[in-house]
């Protein structure tokens, strides 16, 4: 029988690939693609203590997280486009002090 | 089947995700994490989400996503102009082992943390208690995402229009 | 809760307005300066009173809350980001590329950080926070024609949003463990599990705090301050450095006071080992820099290190930290605002000063801005007869009275240390002869910037003397008084 402790753990796992995707990657395109692999991997926990506990807040959680990220990305890639058509590239490294 | 199910999709969810930091191309990338997001909404019908089941597909996967790839197509990286990224995967699999122990950590902590199960309600997730749920008591974080939807369109908007000057 | 939808209703009409080609820059930039003031008058009229509500519970369900509290840290918000229009007037107009939503953009943060402070309950805080940052996100890259800015941004933005994505899988944990967001309820949920393991709060609980410790930049995560904050503009560099921090310290010192109590004992060992890294860290980063805005930002590394001191004492001397910290955060909101602002003014027009090496010799040129600036320093650095020394001296006491004399005395060291690159401006400016560069572009002592200014070093000096030779002090007392009456509202029942 699945359980939520099963859905826990593919959180878990998808979460670390996210973010071994963003500690790795320098790719800044590959970074957004990563947050939203993050994104995913929390919003099926919250999903599945939602389901766990019979509370819809899990769910609400979900919901409002998808919103959260269009806003994010739709910033986020208008700042790529101008950085992107400046210096064209989309390199991390690019980004002279990202160092940390 | 519902165990079946979840082995199934959770296999491509993860399999899109690992492809998606594996992969070189920025649009082979946006595919395979199509595959992760489709399967994920089918995780959450398992869960009886409905809704999220199809806000995922259309929001996530349709509008999103598509932004995405036509931003990819837009900005036309040639592979030159694409970061080198050398030992890349050795990187991936060192940062991956690093991460193992942090998991086993937070599932420990899971197991052993006491946790008061309440009964299933019949229409659990169905459309109407969630509407019901969203704008009663839900109604403040509703309308703040409005704003932030508000603000997040305005920055679009700076970044991307022209300088008069 | 007034004052609240007076800015946001304000935030959205300006957004509205600047779209007509009649309105100008100079509307816009008094549009918000009014809404601000009406929001700190409304503020200010349940100012010192003990209280605490749900307003319309019926609508918003104990999302929001309102109380002492959060009238005291909105009070400090709406002052700073009113200082923050007032010094920055001259900037806004002298600069070219800052367009009429800036200031919309402007509200909307101010907004962000006010909610910060009233939220309840962890998805609507999230979502404050979103909206602040996003819009110091945008601020931060608005004039996009400077690299430096967009690249600035992006890394505040890219940085930002992961540290959110912390603040989201903590949250998870939380409620996988307590079946709950909402403030309060959550603490209560804690006390019944009491005696249990509950590690699996503990480690959502610790992932809640790495986002706070991002944008307050402590040790591991100090890394962008000075990048950002030297990007960014003069007056956004303020804003973020005194307002935003206020909001945050308001809101994670709820979650710790109010929900988190039964198991705040758990992290006393890890917030040691951050502060001293802050600490020391953070020193090294300021002393090594040559250009004073950068410095600046160093230094503000420095300062979370003095108020995390007060935070882990809250433990075992609760009213006396909470209350030293409210009241260093506005010590250091006035030094820090009064510093850049000063800097911005004198840098405003073309020639862009600001490294040591620029100032030399200042004060035989422009006596009084160099006198003003000395203030700033010397607050920033705590000597006594300045705010910055009383706000230190309350927390050092705090820490000691809590057993941490560990602490205290690497916060004493580190403050020894700061008079170093403090002092080494004043000494540029005062010992050493002109440098042949013109002076003649530094704007006079004319408008509204500098009466600004110059009001806020009166109340440093003001702040500073009172409380040091005079038993009761009206000012300084009251804000201290009014510290406490907070920290105990948030305890009513």
């Amino acid at each position: 029988m699945i359980g939520l402790t099963h859905y826990l753990v593919l959180t878990g796992i998808l979460f670390s690939i996210g973010l071994v995707g963003v500690m790795r990657r320098t790719n800044l395109l590959m970074l957004f693609f990563s947050t939203e692999i993050l994104l995913n991997a929390v919003n099926i926990g919250f999903v599945a203590v939602s389901k766990f506990y019979g509370d819809l807040s899990g769910q609400m959680f979900a919901f409002f997280i998808i919103a959260v990220a269009a806003s994010e990305v739709a910033v986020g890639l208008g700042l790529l486009i101008l950085w992107y058509k400046r210096n064209g590239s989309v390199d991390l490294n690019s980004l002279q002090m990202m160092k940390g | 089947m519902n165990d079946f199910l979840f082995i199934f999709l959770s296999f491509f969810a993860l399999l899109g995700a690992f492809g998606m930091i594996v992969l070189h191309q920025p649009v082979h990338s946006a595919l395979s994490l199509i595959v992760t997001l489709l399967a994920l909404a089918g995780l959450f019908a398992l869960l009886n989400a409905s809704f999220l089941f199809a806000v995922q597909i259309i929001v996530y996967a349709g509008a999103i996503l598509t932004l995405f790839i036509f931003i990819i197509m837009f900005l036309n990286v040639k592979e030159s102009n694409l970061p080198k990224e050398p030992n890349k995967t050795l990187y991936l699999f060192l940062g991956g082992i690093v991460l193992i122990p942090l998991n086993l950590l937070v599932l420990r902590a899971f197991y052993a943390m006491p946790l008061l199960r309440e009964p299933l309600a019949e229409d659990f997730g169905e459309i109407k208690p969630l509407g019901a749920e969203l704008f009663t008591k839900w109604l403040l974080p509703f309308e703040l995402i409005s704003l932030l939807l508000l603000v997040a369109l305005i920055g679009a908007v700076v970044f991307a229009r022209k300088d008069e000057v | 809760m007034i004052a609240l939808g007076c800015i946001a209703l304000g935030a959205v009409l300006l957004m509205l307005l600047s779209a007509m080609p009649k309105v100008r820059m100079e509307h816009c930039s008094l549009f918000a300066f009014v809404t601000l003031l009406i929001g700190l008058i409304l503020t200010l009229t349940s100012f010192g009173e003990l209280f605490t509500f749900f307003p319309l519970p019926k609508f918003f369900h104990k999302m929001l809350i309102v109380d002492s509290y959060s009238v005291y840290f909105d009070a400090i918000i709406l002052s700073g980001a009113l200082v923050t229009s007032l010094i920055g007037t001259h900037y806004f107009q002298t600069k070219r590329h800052f367009k009429k939503e800036f200031f919309s953009l402007f509200l909307f943060s101010v907004f962000g950080m006010m909610l910060l402070v009233h939220a309840s309950e962890l998805l609507s805080a999230f979502i404050a926070l979103e909206i602040a940052s996003l819009s110091l996100y945008v601020m931060i890259g608005f004039q996009k024609v400077h690299d430096k800015r967009v690249e600035a941004s992006f890394q505040y933005l890219v940085l930002g949003s992961l540290a959110g994505i912390f603040f989201l899988l903590g949250s998870a944990f939380v409620y996988a463990g307590l079946g709950t967001t909402i403030l309060g309820e959550m603490g209560n949920r804690l006390d019944t599990l009491m005696g249990k393991d509950v590690s699996l709060v503990i480690i959502g609980a610790t992932l809640i705090l790495v986002t706070f410790l991002f944008k307050i930049s402590a040790f591991p995560f100090q890394n962008w301050t000075i990048d950002v904050y030297d990007g960014s503009s003069l007056p956004v560099s303020a804003f973020m450095a005194a307002t935003f921090k206020v909001a945050i310290f308001g809101f994670i010192l709820r979650l710790m006071l109010v929900d988190f109590d039964p198991i705040r004992d758990t992290w006393d060992t890890l917030f040691i080992v951050v502060i001293i890294a802050t600490l020391l860290y953070g020193s090294f980063l300021a002393i090594i820099q040559k250009s004073l805005k950068r410095m600046l930002a160093a230094s503000s590394i420095v300062h979370t290190g003095y108020l995390l001191i007060a935070f882990v004492s809250i433990g075992y001397a609760g009213e006396s930290a909470a209350s030293s910290i409210i009241y260093y955060l506005v010590a250091y909101f006035l030094s820090a605002m009064g510093a850049f602002g000063l800097i911005s003014y004198i840098a405003a027009d073309e020639h862009v000063r600001v490294t040591y090496e620029d100032f030399r010799g200042f004060a035989h040129v422009h006596p009084y801005m160099a006198a003003m600036l000395s203030v700033f320093m010397l607050s920033l650095a705590g000597i006594p007869s300045t705010i910055g020394f009383v706000g230190k001296f309350y927390i050092f006491t705090g820490a000691i009275e809590a057993g941490y004399t560990f602490l205290a005395v690497c916060g004493v060291v580190a403050t020894f240390v700061s008079v170093y690159y403090y002092f080494k401006l004043i000494a540029l400016m005062y010992f050493y002869p002109a440098c042949d560069s013109d002076w003649k572009d530094v704007p006079s002592l004319k408008g509204i910037t500098p009466l600004t200014i110059g009001l806020i070093a009166l109340a440093i000096i003001w702040g500073g003397i009172g409380n040091t030779f005079i038993a009761y002090f009206p000012g300084v007392d009251f804000l201290i008084d009014t510290a406490r009456l907070s920290y105990m509202s948030l305890f009513i029942k």
